[in-house]
């Protein structure tokens, strides 16, 4: 049976809520068929495309090409002139281009009326969540309700632990699961002969017990909650409410330029108990 | 208003605390929060032997102090000077708690929450109080106790990670889940 009413939608990254910027080009105006000889004259003569790979060198109009010569940022007109003098090439219009690639097909029907570019959307992009996986995010998110911050094992589906906020300005429930993965392994490490105990394993792997796994909450995480989970390494967070200071509505901090761990976030409706 | 001096005072007691962690292999950030002209309060990073990467030593301080009675109210009159910029996750904490401001030594390129990477000391609209945030305190002295941990860390490891054979040089700083 497929669950009609729980909603599970993808929260976008902060690159993919971003607006048009752009920056200028020079550019010339030819007839088609001189287009190879430009080319090979710009390839010679001209500074290359730098940080705008996505943008289409050639723009068609009804008869003509407009091509780009180069970035203004790369040198002055003044030199650009110098170096066109002893060509039979012109400048024409000074253009502006998007100055970053569209990664939404929303972005690239913008982006594409300034100037061609490019759409290579990226692999997250087409995140599917199946039919299986949103039985137990409901139940994962109902567990939430009662129990607080839950972790789990995205494969087995397995609960991790799970955690309710203390009376405690820090004591968020995200903060305390993030605790109590610490102390299940502690506490497993205890068990084992010594020479097996992580603690005597080179240390830059601490605190990464909880990477790759999925959080599930009612409310958004705060600032430090986020972070927390940043320097986590988590998979996936899934929540319910948005919250207005909340590191995700906030920062984007799921996937922002930066930092050096992204997560996908989720933001879901409230599942009734048929759709766990 | 501390003079520098005083601050440097204080700092120096901070890189004291960086040296304990850096001598039982955590990443080498420590702190203390002054009230009064006094310190109140010490931490240094313990997530290797928690294995909790949100042990980082502003949160270690703040739950020893709260702990030992400490007032939460008593933070608004109260400074931490930190070895490092606190990361993302300190800063909103530090905000959380109300502190009144931080001194700190080193920034923090990866993680900074105060000026590297957010600006989570002074953005408004977020959980708790802005507070102001000044670095350079005993910089080279942080940044160095940095290095000493990464260099012995990878003569240490079997695979080092990443960047492999870090060496000593600026602008190599690596302040992984540790600030
Ligand atoms: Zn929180
Ligand atoms: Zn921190």
């Amino acid at each position: 049976m497929s669950s009609t009413s729980f909603e599970i939608t993808r929260i976008p990254t902060p690159d993919e809520q971003r607006a048009l910027t752009t920056e200028t080009v020079y550019t010339t105006t030819i007839s088609p068929q001189k287009t190879s000889q430009l080319l090979s004259f710009i390839a010679k003569h001209l500074p290359k495309l730098t940080g705008i790979e996505h943008v289409k060198r050639v723009r068609k109009t009804s008869t003509f090409l407009q091509v780009i010569l180069c970035q203004t940022s790369a040198i002055t007109e003044e030199e650009l002139l110098r170096i066109l003098k002893d060509s039979e090439w012109t400048l024409g219009e000074i253009c502006q281009v998007p100055d970053t690639p569209p990664i939404t097909a929303d972005q690239f029907s913008k982006w594409k009326d300034v100037w061609p570019v490019a759409f290579r959307p990226p692999a997250q992009n087409r995140v599917e969540i199946t039919e299986e996986e949103r039985k137990y995010i409901a139940g994962q998110i109902l567990r939430s309700e009662q129990e607080g911050v839950v972790m789990c094992q995205p494969k087995t589906h397995a609960v991790v632990a799970s955690a309710t906020a203390q009376d405690h300005p820090l004591r968020h429930a995200a903060m305390c699961c993030i605790g109590k993965v610490a102390d299940l392994e502690l506490a497993r490490n205890d068990s084992l002969v010594p020479a097996k105990r992580m603690h005597d394993e080179p240390s830059d792997t601490a605190g990464y017990l909880c990477e790759g796994l999925d959080v599930f909450a009612i409310t958004e995480p705060c600032v430090m909650c986020c972070m927390a989970l940043v320097h986590s390494r988590i998979g996936r967070l899934f929540f319910i409410n948005a919250a207005s200071g909340g590191g995700i509505s906030y920062y984007g901090m799921h996937a922002r330029k930066g930092l050096n761990h992204h997560f996908s976030v989720f933001q879901c409706s409230m599942p009734e108990k048929s759709d766990a | 208003m501390a003079t520098r001096e005083q601050r440097l005072k204080f700092m120096a007691e901070a890189l004291d605390m960086a040296e304990e962690a850096l001598q039982t292999s955590e990443v080498p950030v420590g702190c203390v929060f002054v009230h009064s002209g006094k310190v109140v309060g010490r931490g240094r990073n313990e997530t290797n032997e928690t294995k909790n990467g949100t042990r980082h030593a502003e949160i270690v301080a703040i739950d020893r102090m709260l702990a030992s009675g400490f007032q939460l109210e008593d933070f608004q009159q109260t400074d931490l000077y930190v070895t490092v910029e606190p990361c993302i996750m300190c800063a909103s904490a530090l905000r959380q708690i109300k502190i009144r401001s931080v001194v700190y030594g080193c920034g923090n390129d990866r993680f900074g929450g105060c000026d590297s990477v957010l600006n989570v000391n002074t953005d408004e609209g977020l959980d708790g109080t802005p507070y102001p945030a000044e670095g350079g305190f005993y910089k080279d002295e942080a940044i160095l106790m940095l290095r000493k941990f990464y260099v012995r860390e990878n003569t240490n490891a079997p695979q080092p990670r990443k960047k492999a054979n870090r060496v000593l040089k600026t602008g190599d700083l690596d302040i992984e889940s540790s600030s």
